[in-house]
């Protein structure tokens, strides 16, 4: 046995080693890395040139190396779109990628902060910086006596980097001005060859030579007197490589996108193959549109200068703004001519020659003349039979005007030797004028392709100046100003690093002073402690500003209890689930008070979503307004921007003791309803009474029916053998139904059988909810046969639970089914009634041919949300196999195959959590516990994989000789497919299932056999309708969702050709995007 | 803050004699809570080296929620199951290396249990399943609490209080198979 200190010079020996190792371990990595990409790179490009290059979309990221000696041909893997619905092929790259460009905007100077300025200047004034000029680098040291630097990091970069930094010294410092210094790591480099002047707009990582090193890029998109820079700074060599050409610093006509991995340039991807930069699969030096970059001066040749020197001197020049013709060009014997003809002209065109002298002036050659212009610094020069008269005119595209910039669009018709204005356009701030571009055939602003007809220019078939007109309405219309939502901010943590957060304070005062029990207002002292674990789950948006008020829960109490501290005082919540705290003054007393938005539950398990606020003078918890948060659909959206709430993205407000969303109560408020048309019958005035709330009227009517005649149950028959002495009744009838009619009546038992019986005239129809309540009762004349039905809307089922609307016909004693959704696979209805129409979706329900209809659709079949592409039922399309196929069986469902094996498996070894990777022994199981819940249809197919649940809501999942343990607090798995979704050849698991308390959460999620990781396909809250269901096909091997098919590629999913997220958010219905996040989260 | 808290913070900050306070306080007790893992003391003793060095180079965050002790258990059991899944659990110790282990161990003993009584309870413990043994160790040679228990063991509170349970009636057993009839003695 070691000594102490023994053992302490060994660990920090090994301590050294291991440090040690790591570090020249990441190093040969990185070499080894480069060396392989850069192999693999040089032996694609081989390959693409000398194959014939296989089409793109073949197989995931063939795209990327499959420019080919036919770059003009090739398509860059951006523009493919992966096939979607009906279409099998699921492996091209997906297209439009999601933009982050404005995190990586580089901050201005006086946007910039101070943090880390210090270092940065310590770093400059005792090691200097390494100058990366044209030559290489050197070290300079920097002796400006009072430099103020300034941290213009993008948002980006800070968070994602600690050790990249850009700098600014102040632009007032002598001729100092726009030099940016960044920092990597400890050394501080410059770069900015021949460029005084011209300031960065973006900067991002990108890891351009995929070798595992993010690279910085910097670009600059306008300058005034014209400017696109782009570089990259290669974080590994300390080498900085321009991605364009000096051709292309002309251009300021570039638009930068980035989306967090790739960058955009005018909307086509940047890449980095071989040793060159593509741009949308043309090396960016030889893009049509960089070839019309006219040349600057110092960038000019002398090619055929002599001549239209000889021709100024012998012939003069026409000035094109007067038309006349002058021989008196100043200095002729000493002018000094450059060709800035672009490569473009040159190429097409003998007859045509761009030149400048060195104060700046054109001369411009077409055939034997020369034609002079001035006033604009030319840009871009590009041939275009603007007029479609078969003879090619110049397009030209100009700046000109110092401090205000403009950006100009013309064309030299070569016909009539005239300059013709397109468009003529200053910036908006530092953005480019416009952004132009060129195929070879036709030039396009913005985007839009310019055509001239009938003597005007088009632009995107609007007249240029209408055009024009637009965007500058567009600039200057001020924006209404839309509230910013903190709601985030204000959603409580379940978090495991803050649980711990002054917990200890916390408990001295739960213990020296006891606490308020809100529910009573007195003041206890006896709270459970030792038997508690506590956690401090205090919102951000108070962590940040107001530290006097946190919240701490007890996971340990039954249906939990939140403790609130307010200042010094505590209050105790007991049995509701807590999601939001804010502070909302809301009886405009000039003092906060503190806002919470929490579910509480009706004894008789009824979820309630409320807001309740604690009264800051008054202590007293007052409750705002609530709404029946079981019926999904009638759940509210919160949201909260610093000062207001608002319901359903209204502004709440609280008058009179009541919470009105405009002129109408909250709890009434129908969002996205159309109110102008439709005045709605308050929702509580339909309600079905909660039993706690039922009356004893007409009770023992009701009993008096039973027991003489009993009651009818739904399919038609009389049951009158019944223990009426067992039976508790209430009258649960809604205000609505009490107040049109005393012949129709609800009664509920609620103690032991659960039922309802319907009272019409002397009879009594049994219509229960199946484990579940009624929601809503009304009257409605569905037939228009004069005679009012009875319609219920009702939540019902255990376990899986289902929305449900029937119509009992009064007439014909049937009930007749109108809609049945199941609340975590289906989009979840919204039910409406003005009180002659009902409305499900917000769409009015007619009753024709003896169907109910939504828009001709059958409400059974109506989608709300239609797929983007309708899959085909075909031989070659899906083939959905019946989800009770994939469905995981409940507990008390499944069998106990295998649980011996499965329970011995957890006895003797280890299981691996799906949800951290990490490793854990010692479940106590016994088989008797264990089920088997495993859907038939993987039983069928594999033996090697079964899933168990445990009596104690534990999942374990059975993987050949591992176990694996996925659980679903507060909810549970829903259906489990096979799905290779990497297309390694090796089936994953695909898990549809739900979680969280109060708020549940609907998820697909893949399990990689191979890793044992997990990975979220699509996770949303069911809490306001937002459920979604998974289809499958099974011969396929697909999963689908919104019945659209999913593919991965590259660390994501996509629908469509967009990621999950990205097609939820702009593909669904408006009220369909907000994400409340669920309460609790896996664990 | 305990104290183990307090020296890992001064560690963090760069005091590497704040280090050697944690081995010279929580050594000798990871060892012999790791000995379940390994039955064999120079593992025990190489796992809890290994612990250390986990806390030298990856300087792990610590969220101060639990105790440090349990915190640093809980580091040493994943690294036991780490080292389990490498080698499978070798019971055997070569003779001629035996008596040395045996005499290694009971000096741990000595300077870990200072009690003749428990030393005699701890000897018969060694011969429990390997999760008795934990359970038993850590609640009543390291007094932690069911709660804090259960996090080392990564295990629920009332599992942990169930487990501790059977393992001192086994316990009980076998001290009177071996004799050992005194109440007081466990």
């Amino acid at each position: 046995m070691k000594t102490y200190s023994e053992t302490m010079k060994s660990v920090l020996e090994k301590a050294a080693v291991i440090t040690e190792e790591k570090q020249e371990k990441a190093k040969k990595t990185r070499s080894r890395l480069k060396t392989i990409v850069g192999a693999a790179l040089a032996f694609a490009l081989i390959i693409g040139a000398v194959l014939v290059i296989k089409p793109f979309g073949e197989r995931g990221n063939a795209g990327q190396f499959g420019y080919g000696a036919d770059s003009e041909k090739s398509t860059p893997a951006v523009e493919e779109t992966p096939s979607c619905g009906g279409d099998p092929d699921f492996t091209s790259e997906p297209a439009e990628p999601s933009f982050i460009t404005e995190t990586a905007k580089v901050k201005r100077y006086d946007e910039g902060d101070t943090h880390n300025a210090e270092l940065a200047m310590s770093m400059l004034t005792t090691d200097g910086y390494i100058y990366l000029d044209a030559d290489g680098q050197h070290r300079n040291s920097y002796d400006t006596s009072d430099p103020v630097l300034r941290n213009c990091t993008p948002d980006y970069v800070r968070e994602h980097s600690t050790d990249i930094e850009l700098f600014e010294l102040a632009p007032n410092t002598s001729v100092d001005y726009n030099r940016y210094f960044i920092r990597l790591g400890d050394t501080l480099y410059r770069y900015d060859p021949n460029h005084n002047g011209y300031y960065y707009n973006y900067m991002c990582l990108w890891d351009h030579d995929n070798n595992g090193v993010d690279d910085i890029v910097l670009f600059s998109t306008i300058f005034p007197g014209s400017c696109f820079m782009a570089d990259v700074f290669d974080v590994s060599t300390k080498t900085v490589k321009q991605i364009v050409t000096r051709d292309m610093i002309r251009l300021p006509i570039f638009k930068f996108q980035f989306n967090g991995k790739n960058i955009y340039v005018n909307e086509k991807k940047l890449e980095y193959i071989g040793s060159e930069f593509y741009i949308g699969g043309v090396k960016a030096d030889e893009s049509i549109l960089g070839a019309t970059a006219v040349k600057r001066y110092e960038d000019g040749d002398k090619l055929n200068t002599e001549r239209a020197m000889s021709m100024l001197k012998e012939d003069g020049y026409i000035d094109l703004n007067t038309g006349e013709v002058h021989r008196d060009y100043n200095n002729i014997s000493d002018a000094v001519l450059r060709n800035c003809t672009p490569r473009h002209i040159r190429e097409r065109s003998e007859d045509i020659e761009l030149f400048q002298d060195e104060s700046g002036a054109y001369f411009l050659r077409h055939l034997d003349k020369l034609y002079y212009s001035f006033g604009s610094s030319k840009i871009c020069m590009c041939l275009w039979d603007y007029d479609k008269n078969g003879v090619d005119d110049l397009a030209f595209i100009s700046n000109c005007g110092s401090g205000v910039v403009y950006l100009e669009a013309s064309v030299f018709d070569l016909s009539a030797k005239s300059f013709r204005d397109i468009i003529y356009k200053n910036a908006p701030k530092d953005q480019p004028a416009f952004c132009f571009d060129f195929d070879g055939e036709s030039i396009y602003i913005d985007g839009n392709k310019v055509e001239y007809i009938g003597g005007e220019f088009y632009i995107g078939g609007m007249k240029a100046k209408d055009y024009l007109k637009s965007l500058f309405d567009a600039e200057n219309t001020p924006k209404p100003a839309e509230p910013i939502f903190i709601t985030k901010k204000t959603e409580v943590i379940w978090n495991d690093d803050t649980y711990a957060l002054n917990i200890d304070r916390f408990l001295t005062m739960l213990e020296a002073d006891g606490y308020i029990n809100a529910a009573d207002g007195v003041k206890h002292k006896d709270y459970d402690i030792e038997n508690s674990d506590f956690c401090n789950l205090t919102p951000e948006y108070f962590r940040e500003s107001f530290p006097e008020i946190e919240v701490f829960c007890d996971q340990e109490h039954w249906g939990r209890a939140y403790f609130l501290r307010f200042g010094d005082k505590l209050y105790c919540y007991e049995g509701i689930t807590l999601n939001n705290m804010c502070l909302w003054d809301y009886d405009g007393s000039g003092v906060d008070d503190l806002a919470l938005r929490l579910y509480k539950y009706s004894d008789e398990g009824i979820a309630y979503q409320w807001i309740e606020c604690l009264d800051a003078v008054t202590g007293e918890l007052k409750p705002i307004f609530a709404r029946r948060a079981d019926f999904t659909s009638s759940r509210f959206v919160f949201d909260y921007d610093g000062k207001n709430i608002y319901v359903d993205k209204l502004l709440l407000e609280y008058r009179d003791g009541q919470a009105y969303i405009g002129t109408r109560l909250a709890a009434d408020h129908a969002p996205s309803f159309d109110w102008a048309e439709h005045e709605l019958i308050s929702s509580e005035r339909i309600s079905v009474k909660e039993y706690a709330n039922g009356s004893s009227d007409n009770v023992e009517l009701a009993y008096s029916i039973l027991r003489s005649s009993g009651f009818i149950f739904e399919d038609g028959r009389r049951y009158t053998e019944l223990d009426v002495g067992g039976l508790s009744l209430r009258n649960c009838t809604s205000d609505y139904v009490i107040e049109k009619t005393d012949d129709i009546e609800l009664f509920y038992n609620y103690h032991d059988w659960e039922a309802y019986f319907i009272r019409v005239g002397n009879e009594l129809y049994r219509h229960d909810a199946g484990g579940g309540h009624h929601i809503y009762m009304l009257l409605w004349d569905y037939d228009k046969n004069g005679v009012d039905d009875v319609l219920m809307v009702s939540e019902a089922g255990s376990g899986t639970t289902y929305q449900e609307a029937v119509v009992f016909d009064v007439s014909t004693k049937e009930f007749k089914d109108i809609i049945h959704r199941n609340v975590y696979t289906d989009i979840n209805f919204t039910f409406h009634f003005d009180g002659e129409n009902i409305y499900i979706y917000l769409k009015k329900v007619e009753y024709k041919g003896g169907e109910f209809l939504i828009d001709g659709i059958i409400v059974q079949d109506y989608n709300p949300v239609p797929p983007t592409k309708e899959p085909e039922i075909t031989p070659d399309g899906p083939n959905f196999i019946p989800g009770e196929e994939i469905k995981v069986k409940s507990y008390n469902d499944g069998d106990s195959t295998n649980a011996e094996l499965a329970c011995s498996m957890l006895e003797e070894g280890e299981y691996i959590s799906v949800i951290d990777g990490s490793v854990y022994t010692d479940y106590t199981a016994d088989a008797s516990r264990l089920r088997n819940c495993t859907p038939d249809f993987i039983r069928e197919k594999r033996a090697d994989i079964e899933l168990f649940q445990t009596d104690d809501f534990a999942y374990f999942l059975r993987i050949a000789d591992k176990l694996y343990r996925f659980d679903t607090p507060g909810g549970f798995h829903m259906k489990m497919c096979l799905w290779d979704y990497d297309k390694n050849g090796i089936d994953d698991l695909v898990f549809y299932h739900s979680w969280g308390y109060g708020n549940y959460v609907v998820e697909a999620s893949v399990l990689d056999v191979c890793m044992g990781t997990r990975m979220s396909i699509l996770s949303r809250s069911a809490e306001v309708g937002h459920g979604f269901n998974l289809d499958y096909d099974a011969g396929r091997k697909m999963i689908f969702l919104y019945r659209n098919s999913v593919e991965y590629f590259d660390g994501e999913f996509y629908i469509g050709g967009m990621k999950v997220k990205d097609f939820c958010e702009t593909q669904l219905l408006p009220q369909d995007t907000p994400e409340p996040t669920p309460s609790g989260s896996p664990t | 803050m305990d104290k183990g808290h307090e020296s890992y913070r001064r560690f963090l900050e760069g005091d590497n004699n704040a280090l050697g306070e944690l081995i010279e306080d929580y050594r000798d007790g990871l060892i012999l809570f790791l000995l379940s893992y390994t039955s064999d003391v120079s593992a025990a003793e190489g796992l809890a080296e290994d612990t250390f060095v986990k806390l030298a180079v990856k300087r792990p965050r610590n969220s101060g929620k639990s105790s440090f002790k349990t915190w640093l258990y809980t580091i040493g059991r994943n690294i036991a199951i780490d080292f389990l899944r490498k080698r499978r659990r070798e019971k055997l110790v070569p003779l001629e290396n035996a008596a040395e282990l045996a005499s290694e161990l009971e000096s741990l003993e000595n300077a870990c249990i200072r009690s003749e009584r428990k030393r005699i309870v701890h000897r018969a413990m060694e011969k429990l399943e390997p999760r008795h043994y934990r359970v038993l160790w850590l609640r009543y040679f390291d007094d932690m609490t069911s709660r804090e228990a259960a996090k080392v063991m990564g295990i629920s509170t009332h599992a942990a209080e169930a487990l501790a349970s059977r393992a001192r009636s086994a316990l009980r057993t076998l001290l009177e198979k071996e004799g050992y009839t005194d109440e007081n003695l466990f």
